[in-house]
């Protein structure tokens, strides 16, 4: 593990029960995600990409196999100290935006900040301002979920992802839910955040369009990584 | 903390309908306890004055060794000397928790009014002792409609050598007399032909009415008596034969200096182990052996003891049957909520809640719900209670003369724990739902496959 690394997947398999049936999702998966990328995890639905990043994001655990954020062994931690690591660490940008309809989208970019002790209430406003004004939504802070368009709840829960300051942020099919053109717009929000931020980016989708704007590729077909 | 009561709160607003209907089983459980316990407390301290003021029990009984129990079959072996009398009073008048004392004396025999005659049983109390039980504190803030006197006035308005006695309603009735002192001139005596037609009309012609008693001596005891009053002891089995007289006339009637008991009422109930363990030592530090029985005592007092355990078991009952609707409502609720945020709860995990966070979530919730609900409860139970006791509702408890009127009185300390335990029921269903749904994987919540 190099200095920049900051994901190592290492022989991990996960299988799933389905009644009597155990299906494999993840297959001995190796991979390493330096800081700074802009990777795209393509593949087909059921083809894993999920459950990888569920064991990256450390809200699965593996069957066998390591994952280590950092250097650290998420494996050796317990529940709360995962939490913990994921509080400061990761943020998750979810298909279906996954924002608590009773609070404002200010309060929903504000809601990872809230359990962190080490940031105060002054810090946590500036940075709830800071995430809004990089997605563009400083005006709409007041406004709650359901008074948004799709594109504008996904750029609320980027928001949210990014408040954190996290070193790691992971999106499931971020533009499952939208239109190409909401989609698009997305992908060049988490681009430029990539850049402006350097923060690294990890996100599963099936839309093989987004190929050409990412920096890296990595295929899943059937829990195996392919070249 | 603020921010995630704030949160609490706005997810209270999420299921309006689901909430109601929970809020609601909380409520209106709470304000039936509330009544119940109203009934409860009023019914408690109502038979408690009733025990201790108006029936003359008093706090403590002193009575001689074995004088409960045996004092109406062997009186002169089981009652109190004029030389204990004289070492007892010494005491209680000194003891710093004794508000004040009676000399008290009782027995059995046959009150005619020259032509019939019909069995009593005469209590012997101190008329003065009995004004100020008329005047207590306790009985007035109890028992405010206390009016046992029916016709004529108190012992305590006449002299002692009148020889002033109450008699039951049914007895003065039986024995045709149902007019009293005061309704005639002074030493008004009307004799009576038993065998004319009109001897029944003349009976109630004066007030004189002649006991005869076998005496403590063994020998036949007759005594004239005035009756100034008459009055209900409140149950129909003892109307018919109750008396009232003075200690002192009893003694007379009886021809004895001793007593049955002494009757002790403390200003202070609540110390009355230790008053009662003081009076026991110092009373033999002088040589007196005394029993001493406090009035919630099961022998002193069967009714009260019989009732209020009848009560408190009831009591016990219904509360546990509206908790156990309360923690299932809650149960219920809480279930269907949480298995329909589980997203929720996934997404709370993936930011980084710990499972205790997310877990006080959703008890602050029912916190909230649990205190709007018990608000609400409280505001219903006291406008009921004040719309029962507005309406004068008479019922008749079993035995009882005469109506009583229905009054809830809430207590605050059973309200009190009436509305944590609703709380804690609360707080617990939406705990254990809450940890049992919290044990999944996050990514499991997240995707909906938990179970």
């Amino acid at each position: 593990m190099t200095s920049s690394t900051i994901v190592k997947v290492d022989q991990v398999s996960k299988s799933y029960r389905l009644g009597q049936v155990s299906v494999p999702a993840l297959k001995n998966v190796a991979v390493d995600i330096h800081g700074g990328e802009f990777t795209a995890l393509i593949g087909a639905s059921g083809s894993g990409k999920s459950t990888l990043l569920n064991m990256i994001g450390c809200i699965d655990n593996p069957d066998t196999g390591k994952v280590w954020i950092q250097g650290v062994d998420v494996g050796t931690l317990n529940d709360n100290a995962k939490s913990d690591l994921r509080n400061q660490k990761i943020g998750f940008i979810f298909q279906s935006f996954n924002l608590v309809p009773v609070l404002s989208v200010f309060e929903n970019v504000e809601l990872p900040l809230l359990i962190n002790h080490q940031i105060s209430k002054a810090e946590r406003r500036q940075r709830v301002e800071e995430a809004l004004k990089d997605v563009g939504l400083e005006t709409l802070a007041n406004n709650r979920p359901d008074q948004l368009s799709g594109g504008q709840r996904q750029r609320a829960a980027i928001a949210r992802a990014l408040a954190g300051h996290p070193v790691l942020v992971l999106a499931d099919e971020p533009t499952a839910n939208l239109d190409s053109d909401n989609s698009n717009r997305i992908i060049d929000l988490m681009l430029q955040l990539n850049k402006k931020k350097n923060v690294t980016f990890l996100f599963s989708t099936h839309d093989e369009k987004l190929m050409g704007r990412v920096n890296r590729i990595i295929h899943i077909k059937d829990g195996v990584i392919t070249p | 903390m603020m921010h995630f009561c704030m949160i609490a709160f706005k997810n209270l607003l999420r299921n309006v309908k689901r909430n109601l209907a929970t809020g609601s089983a909380i409520a209106f459980g709470f304000c039936g306890v509330l009544m119940l316990g109203g009934y409860a407390n009023r019914v408690q301290n109502y038979l408690a004055t009733y025990t201790v003021y108006v029936i003359h029990t008093g706090h403590l009984a002193l009575f001689a060794p074995n004088g409960m129990e045996n004092f109406d079959f062997k009186p002169k072996n089981h009652s109190l000397s004029p030389q204990t009398q004289a070492a007892i009073e010494n005491i209680l008048k000194s003891d710093p928790n004794v508000e004040f004392f009676e000399r008290q004396l009782w027995g059995a025999g046959l009150v005619g009014n020259g032509c019939v005659s019909l069995p009593f049983i005469a209590k012997g109390i101190e008329p003065e002792t009995d004004k100020k039980i008329y005047s207590h504190p306790m009985v007035r803030r109890w028992m405010p409609q206390f009016a046992p006197i029916l016709k004529g006035r108190e012992l305590w308005n006449y002299p002692s050598s009148l020889g002033g006695v109450a008699l039951s309603r049914r007895l003065a009735r039986g024995l045709g007399k149902t007019s009293v002192h005061e309704d005639f001139p002074p030493g008004q005596v009307v004799l009576v032909d038993c065998a004319s037609p009109d001897a029944r009309q003349k009976f109630g012609e004066d007030a004189n009415v002649q006991f005869l008693v076998g005496s403590w001596e063994g020998s036949i005891n007759a005594l004239d008596g005035e009756v100034v009053s008459l009055f209900t002891t409140g149950f129909d089995e003892t109307d018919s034969s109750a008396i009232m007289a003075s200690t002192e006339y009893l003694q007379r009637l009886y021809d004895t200096n001793y007593l049955g008991r002494y009757a002790i009422w403390l200003k202070h109930p609540g110390r009355l182990p230790e008053t009662r363990e003081r009076i026991r030592a110092r009373l033999s530090e002088v040589g007196e052996k005394v029993d001493i029985y406090d009035w919630d005592d099961q022998r002193m007092s069967p009714y009260y003891f019989g009732t209020v355990n009848f009560l408190d078991s009831l009591v016990g009952f219904i509360s546990v049957v509206m908790g156990v609707v309360i923690l299932f409502s809650v149960l219920n609720s809480t279930t269907m909520t949480i298995l329909e945020r589980s997203q929720e709860i996934g997404t709370y995990r993936a930011l980084g809640f710990r499972r205790s966070q997310v877990r006080n979530l959703f008890v602050l919730e029912s916190v909230w719900l649990g205190l709007l609900a018990l608000l609400v409860g409280a505001i219903l139970g006291v406008v009921v209670i004040g719309a029962i006791n507005a309406s004068k509702i008479i019922y008749y408890p079993p035995g009882a003369s005469d109506g009583l009127q229905l009054v809830l009185i809430l207590n605050p300390i059973f309200s009190l724990l009436a509305a944590l335990t609703a709380m804690l029921l609360t707080i617990a269903g939406t705990w254990v739902v809450a940890s049992s749904r919290l044990r999944q994987m996050p990514a499991n919540l997240l995707s909906g496959v938990a179970r």
